[in-house]
């Protein structure tokens, strides 16, 4: 990645001047919106018209993600032994260490649940499933967006499930069907991209 | 400039790290790329995975010599949406997220 140095200058198009601009990267305070952070120091391209900021170097993006991870939630669950020895299948299946692999492989999946009510019910028949049952005698935990998990939870709630561990028992045996049984080989290579990237 | 041509250099430049982003409102739900949540890698995939027919593009509303290049990637968990343009043989990202469905 090239590195850029406070006093560079740039080119962006500058929404208040409607026009393109040339910038000069300086350190300023970042606002996110939705989580409300004020992001510090942060590389910003700075209008040379009218002061505003324009544009963000591809730097500066670990920064803001790094101030948005001090506002995740954590989730934990308990689920049966088999379906954490599951979690660790799909991480080799993928080539992939466990823990880097399966905490991303999880928020996708969650992220699915959110997005897709046919998916969010498709996790709670797996839930449901033989496989699901057993006594929880281990744990998954996870960290996420507050965001992401308040949409996940509540369309899965809409969805039927009743508590946070079914829905990480279904989302489970979901990623073992689409691992193992060839039933969406798409998302299968969203995880072989998650797996080359965790 | 046409579909091959924007995927190739946009896909170069994610790879050569030649990017940045629009300073945008909503950046947090438009820009997951800009805030971090999803990676340089998973955009190039998300580009290698999509096809002419889920390309556009359209002038800058700002400067209409500019062409504003719009991906459309499908996957098995949605539609991506992302657009971007070049300033120079740099890319501009201002969008990368999941399409509503």
């Amino acid at each position: 990645m090239r590195i850029l140095m406070q006093g560079d200058k740039g080119r962006a198009i500058c929404p208040a001047c409607r026009r393109p601009v040339t910038t000069t990267y300086e350190y300023r305070t970042v606002h996110l919106e939705r989580t409300g952070v004020d992001v510090d120091n942060v590389l910003v391209g700075v209008c040379d018209v009218c002061g505003e900021i324009v544009s963000i170097p591809a730097q500066s993006a670990p920064r803001l993600k790094d101030a948005r991870d001090a506002k995740l939630a954590t989730v934990n669950a308990r689920i049966p032994r088999h379906l954490d020895d599951i979690l660790h299948v799909l991480a080799d299946q993928y080539g992939a260490s466990t823990n880097a692999f399966c905490p991303a492989m999880l928020r996708y999946y969650l992220h699915e649940v959110a997005t897709s009510e046919s998916f969010a019910r498709r996790v709670e028949r797996l839930a449901r499933q033989d496989l699901a049952r057993g006594k929880a005698d281990a744990r998954v935990s996870l960290r996420l967006s507050d965001d992401l998990w308040s949409q996940a939870w509540r369309r899965a709630r809409d969805a039927g499930i009743r508590s946070q561990a079914d829905l990480f028992k279904g989302v489970i045996l979901a990623a073992m069907e689409d691992s193992t049984q060839g039933r969406a080989p798409a998302r299968r290579k969203v995880l072989e991209g998650i797996a080359r990237v965790a | 400039m046409g579909f091959r041509d924007a995927q190739r250099r946009l896909i170069a430049a994610l790879e050569e790290g030649r990017y940045g982003f629009e300073a945008r409102d909503a950046l947090e739900e438009k820009n997951l790329l800009a805030i971090g949540e999803v990676s340089a890698e998973f955009v190039i995939l998300l580009l290698v995975r999509c096809k002419g027919t889920q390309y556009r593009e359209s002038p800058h509303d700002f400067d209409r010599e500019i062409v504003v290049h719009t991906f459309l990637p499908e996957t098995a968990g949605g539609r991506w949406y992302i657009k971007a343009y070049f300033l120079s043989d740099d890319a501009v990202f201002i969008s990368v997220h999941r399409a509503g469905r």
